[in-house]
């Protein structure tokens, strides 16, 4: 009885959830930290059904990294990167295509996280 | 005359447990008299009542929330995608986002009675939208000057097309709800995919 009942309960347990402030402004245009005020850094990652974009917006200068095949290791290098050149910006714009599906939206969302951008913003457009 | 009373020896016998012993499990009779001579106490099943509550507190563990009753109702149809850097959920109001169809659930702490709403039409998602409008002004007469926190938790299913989720969050974000959750189920293993799924 105890053992159904721990099996039955254990969906229970391992629910959590990805908080996303949808605020009128976007999280990427909100305040930069003081240090890198000088410099507009937007950070940006669009889902495509065949590649990510991982997208830096330096005053207007566009980066575009293209991951093919969704590597999972290549993105979280890239998150990396941004993370040793941009060590306070913690936000990032997530914007996915249409025929992407939540499962792989929220699997971005669960890398940036990891990656140390814990205010992702998702785009509704 | 005098009646000479022999004594008769009885025919009759005070019954065995079988007809015959042999018909007697083996050891089975002098085990039996065995204990009633002894008068043993039973023995105290030790190891596996320790067992037993081993898995009570193990049980007990895993249940206790430092959130409380988290409202949540997770739908046979839907496969939470899987986290590993989630946060703990809250109890809020939940929106469950289907392949044809929006449910909105609310617990009756939120306005004093429980809410389930479903709405099919998902380019509008009037229903939704009319209640949720509802909440807001109901918390804004009850408590003016009091910042309306807006927060829900959505849920839906991993193959579900992103579009319907921001469908939703336009819905809600246009009824001033700004905090949303996505609800995922928490995933600790090691054999990580490699690669995310196409």
């Amino acid at each position: 009885m105890l053992v159904i009942l721990l099996i039955v309960t254990a969906a229970w347990n391992h629910l959590e959830s990805f908080k996303t402030k949808t605020d009128s402004v976007t999280a990427a245009e909100s305040t930069p930290p003081e240090d890198e005020k000088k410099k507009q850094i937007k950070l940006s990652v669009l889902i495509q059904p065949k590649e990510i974009n991982l997208k830096l917006d330096e005053d207007g200068q566009i980066y575009p990294f293209i991951v093919k095949d969704f590597d999972r290791e290549e993105i979280k290098e890239r998150l990396a990167l941004w993370k040793q050149r941009y060590p306070k910006k913690k936000d990032v714009v997530l914007i996915t295509d249409n025929s992407v599906d939540y499962g792989q939206m929220i699997e971005m969302m669960d890398l940036l996280v990891a990656g140390g951008f814990p205010d992702v913003g998702v785009s509704t457009q | 005359m005098a009646i000479n009373f022999r004594p008769i020896k009885s025919k009759i016998e005070a019954p065995g447990n079988h007809i015959k012993p042999k018909y007697d499990l083996d050891g089975l009779r002098a085990r039996k008299e065995a204990q009633k001579a002894a008068k043993s106490t039973p023995p105290l099943p030790l190891t596996s009542m320790i067992d037993m509550l081993s898995m009570l507190v193990i049980f007990l563990i895993m249940n206790f929330s430092e959130q409380g009753d988290v409202f949540f109702n997770q739908k046979d149809e839907v496969k939470l995608p899987r986290a590993e850097n989630a946060a703990p959920l809250e109890g809020l109001p939940l929106i469950s986002v289907l392949e044809d169809r929006v449910l909105l659930e609310m617990p009756d702490t939120v306005i004093g009675k429980k809410v389930s709403i479903e709405d099919n039409d998902l380019e509008t998602l009037l229903r939704v939208r009319r209640v949720l409008r509802y909440v807001k002004q109901k918390h804004d007469a009850e408590n003016p000057g009091k910042e309306f926190r807006g927060a829900v938790n959505i849920q839906a299913d991993t193959g579900v097309e992103s579009k319907k989720i921001k469908m939703v969050m336009n819905a809600l974000i246009t009824e001033q709800w700004l905090e949303i959750n996505f609800a995922v189920r928490k995933f600790s293993g090691k054999s990580q995919k490699t690669a995310m799924r196409n």
